[in-house]
């Protein structure tokens, strides 16, 4: 019997090991054919972002801790009080960052303020500085940080940064470390994410009107503006649109460095420059969607595809891209689209940014060598959270990170995510899917490696100094001059302040 | 002699307890009023918080030349001058109107109390609606065929917070007169009648004169309540209000909102020292005027 029962036994591994059948479960050719199935299926029903993050090439499939061990000094203790702009929740990078650090320094004790209230938070912040009483790390994304720098306020990270020996400057976006320097180089703040501001625009109104913006590295607001002008004058058509450039604010924003000359404490409001464009604004058509009221510009809703959004309305010439996902998904090359590649929109030759997500160090804290290795793990390379793309964006706030790593981690997700979107609801593209996502990333980490300028005009003030004025004029109630010379005085008031 | 002891002794006594009661009173005033004020004029003798540099008066001087502080102090002084004799004036005509009336004072006397009562919010929404571009007042000129103006964003405007002033504060004042006018005796203008004094001269010898010290009352009263009005001016325009309503407290409070504790302390500063100099000559004048008369 059991002579019988080994020969059986040999019999089955012969078997199976001819027939493919075995105990093993490697098969090459069946491996591979398997492979390419999956990476069919990738492209039409979307696997998980996770596995195309974790592939080999881009050596990410670490886990948050094993990336923390290199550059963290396990030796740190202390306590640190951090004010947040923000709700508190999983898509807070703060709040996440803050529970790793802890969970590896163990000495370490964070706590975190949590504000909904920009108004209410700006006052805070002004009392806390001024007493003395302000967090060791604060959240400056909303609030307009540079008087408080001028102030003596905040400490300067330049001298923390280059006194940290795991800090690797190379890692970064150093070009937008330097668009945030003051007067003095010094850097009072460190943004953890930045935005590029760009334009899509309507294909055949740019060709038609020799707008090829995309060859020329850029437009600048008050091109769009001349441009948008010309056209409706052109084309008889007053209904042309620049959607979510649709409010007086956007040009004040982005020519404010124009028209204030904040050393010499001058205003160039009442020039007849000035009066020209103020007479453009009114021209400004509003879509439905965007209204000026009273008390503030409204704000467009902008659909998730810009396709959508021009073809939904053929007035449309103009469309904002500014976050992470717009950016990428007008790069990519769907077919059948019928807006242009992003076009930087630039001030003074240079590209135009803002930071939604600044953060700065208290220069009376006695705790600034910690807080700025609190400030320099957020910043550094992490495993982001890949259950869904939407979660990283808002771990940093739709901005492109500055760290190089998380960046083209975040941009390759953000351009698969978008490509298996845009393959639900109906687009398609030609060409390999990685040769495209790597070009669109080669493109966007060029012009995120420019020198840009930051454009971070205090929206309160805007609301107080200009709106008043700008909307009795919008609605016909003064003229062009009037609202001119009284602007004119009230920025001067602030100037000399 | 036991007596006269007993009585120093009694005082002193009394002494004690009037101060023992005064002490909570005292000990608030010195930690929130106080402290506060030594504590800021310190803030303004420093470069910044950080450095704690001692600068003298050099924030007081800047202060002073700058110019939107003294766009803002000629405003400031242009309103209390105006505004404060105004409200005098017109308080103590009322209280006097209001003396004569024999039906329904108390009815006509609240009328004037109310609006001190109202809150800004709720008087800033009447008087937009008053002279908003889309107000009554612009209704009725566009009625009777006259050119309409944007009331709140022209050269009236400070004019037009005279007048909210005047309508919040008539009645403090009012109250004040009426209380003094009750306390001069009537047979000071039998006595004049008797001998041939006129309606103007029972004014200027008998009433001005007994009503002085409640006029020296209501005009601080006044003064003070003129730094009130900021309240208003400041739900109605905001932050940055056109040139001609840019008061201190606007100054002070973007000073605040941009952390700069130097000038926001320097300036509190200035209007304190108005403010005692002020008091200081009130309560001068009045006792010489006290003492003339007497």
């Amino acid at each position: 019997m059991n002579k019988f029962l080994k020969f059986i036994l040999v019999l089955v591994i012969a078997i199976g090991n001819l027939t493919g059948c075995s105990f093993e479960t490697k098969n090459d050719e069946l491996y591979n054919s398997k492979l390419e199935e999956i990476t069919d299926h990738l492209d039409k029903y979307g696997e998980s972002v996770d596995e195309l993050i974790k592939s080999p090439q881009n050596g990410n499939n670490w886990t948050q801790k094993e990336l923390a061990t290199d550059s963290t000094d396990s030796a740190l203790s202390g306590t640190l009080r951090i004010s947040v702009m923000w709700p508190d929740n999983e898509t807070n990078l703060i709040a996440v960052a803050a529970k790793e650090f802890q969970d590896l320094h163990p000495e370490v004790k964070i706590q975190i303020q949590f504000h909904d209230d920009v108004l209410k938070y700006q006052a805070q912040t002004s009392v806390e500085l001024m007493s003395n009483t302000a967090a060791d790390i604060i959240d400056l994304s909303y609030i307009p940080y540079e008087r408080y720098a001028a102030a003596g306020l905040l400490a300067d990270l330049y001298p923390l940064m280059n006194a940290d020996d795991s800090f690797h400057k190379e890692d970064y976006f150093v070009n937008v470390f330097e668009a945030f320097e003051d007067s003095q180089n010094g850097l009072a703040v460190v943004p953890l994410s930045f935005i590029f501001n760009s334009v899509t625009m309507r294909q055949d109104f740019m060709k038609s009107f020799d707008a090829e913006f995309e060859n020329r590295g850029g437009i600048s607001y008050q091109q769009m503006l001349d441009l948008y002008v010309r056209a409706q004058a052109e084309m008889e058509d007053e209904n042309l649109y620049m959607s979510e450039f649709a409010s007086a604010t956007n040009w004040f924003e982005f020519e404010w460095d124009n028209l204030v000359d904040t050393r010499n404490k001058k205003a160039y409001m009442n020039t007849p420059e000035f009066l020209s464009n103020l007479e453009k604004i009114k021209r400004i058509k509003l879509t439905e969607n965007v209204t000026q009221t009273k008390d503030g510009p409204g704000v467009l809703g902008g659909g998730y595809f810009r396709d959508k959004i021009f073809k939904m309305n053929p007035a449309v010439l103009f469309v904002l891209s500014s976050s992470i996902e717009d950016i990428t998904q007008t790069l990519l090359p769907f077919n059948d689209m019928i807006y242009s590649k992003p076009i930087p929109i630039i001030s003074d030759g240079m590209p135009t940014m803002y930071a939604p997500f600044v953060f700065g160090i208290t220069n009376t804290t006695q705790n600034k060598e910690l807080a700025w290795k609190f400030l320099s793990y957020c910043m550094a390379e992490r495993a982001l959270p890949v259950k869904e793309v939407d979660t990283n964006s808002f771990l940093f706030r739709l901005g492109f990170p500055i760290n190089k790593q998380n960046f083209r981690k975040l941009v390759k997700a953000v351009a698969n995510e978008t490509l298996r979107k845009g393959g639900v609801v109906g687009y398609s593209f030609s060409g390999n899917r990685t040769a495209v996502i790597e070009e669109s990333m080669a493109q966007v980490e060029k012009w995120c490696g420019m020198k840009g300028k930051v454009m971070q005009m205090d929206l309160n003030l805007f609301l107080d100094l200009i709106y008043p004025d700008l909307y009795q004029y919008l609605i016909g109630k003064q003229t062009a001059e009037q609202t001119a010379t009284r602007i004119q005085t009230k920025t001067e008031i602030y100037l000399n302040e | 002699m036991n007596v006269t002891i007993r009585r120093r002794n009694k005082k002193k006594y009394r002494e004690w307890v009037l101060w023992l009661l005064l002490l909570p009173s005292l000990m608030g005033m010195l930690i929130f009023y106080l402290l506060p004020f030594f504590l800021s004029m310190y803030y303004a003798m420093i470069d910044n918080v950080v450095s704690h540099r001692f600068v003298g008066l050099q924030n007081f001087i800047d202060t002073f030349h700058n110019l939107s502080f003294q766009q803002a102090l000629k405003n400031t002084a242009f309103f209390i001058l105006v505004g404060v004799p105004l409200n005098l004036i017109c308080s103590f005509t009322i209280a006097n109107l209001l003396k004569k009336v024999t039906k329904l004072k108390v009815f006509f006397g609240l009328i004037f109390l109310i609006p001190m009562i109202i809150p800004a919010g709720a008087v800033v929404f009447v008087w937009k609606s008053i002279f908003d571009v889309n107000g009554i007042l612009n209704w009725v000129l566009y009625s009777v065929g006259l050119p309409m103006k944007n009331w709140l964003e022209s050269e009236w405007v400070l004019g037009i917070v005279i007048i909210i002033f005047l309508w919040k504060n008539i009645g403090i004042g009012m109250i004040l007169f009426w209380t003094g006018l009750n306390r001069i005796p009537k047979t000071y203008y039998e006595m004049a009648r008797v001998e041939g004094g006129g309606a103007m001269g029972q004014l200027f010898h008998i009433t001005l004169v007994y009503i002085m010290p409640t006029g020296f009352v209501a005009a601080l009263l006044s003064i003070i309540n003129s730094f009130k009005i900021f309240k208003e001016i400041f739900l109605l325009f905001g932050n940055y209000p056109s040139e001609w309503v840019y008061l201190l407290q606007h100054y002070m409070n973007n000073q605040f909102l941009a952390a700069n504790a130097q000038k926001l302390s320097a300036s509190a500063g200035i209007i304190s020292a108005f403010i005692v100099s002020v008091l200081f000559f009130f309560f001068h004048s009045q006792r010489k005027l006290s003492e003339h008369f007497s």
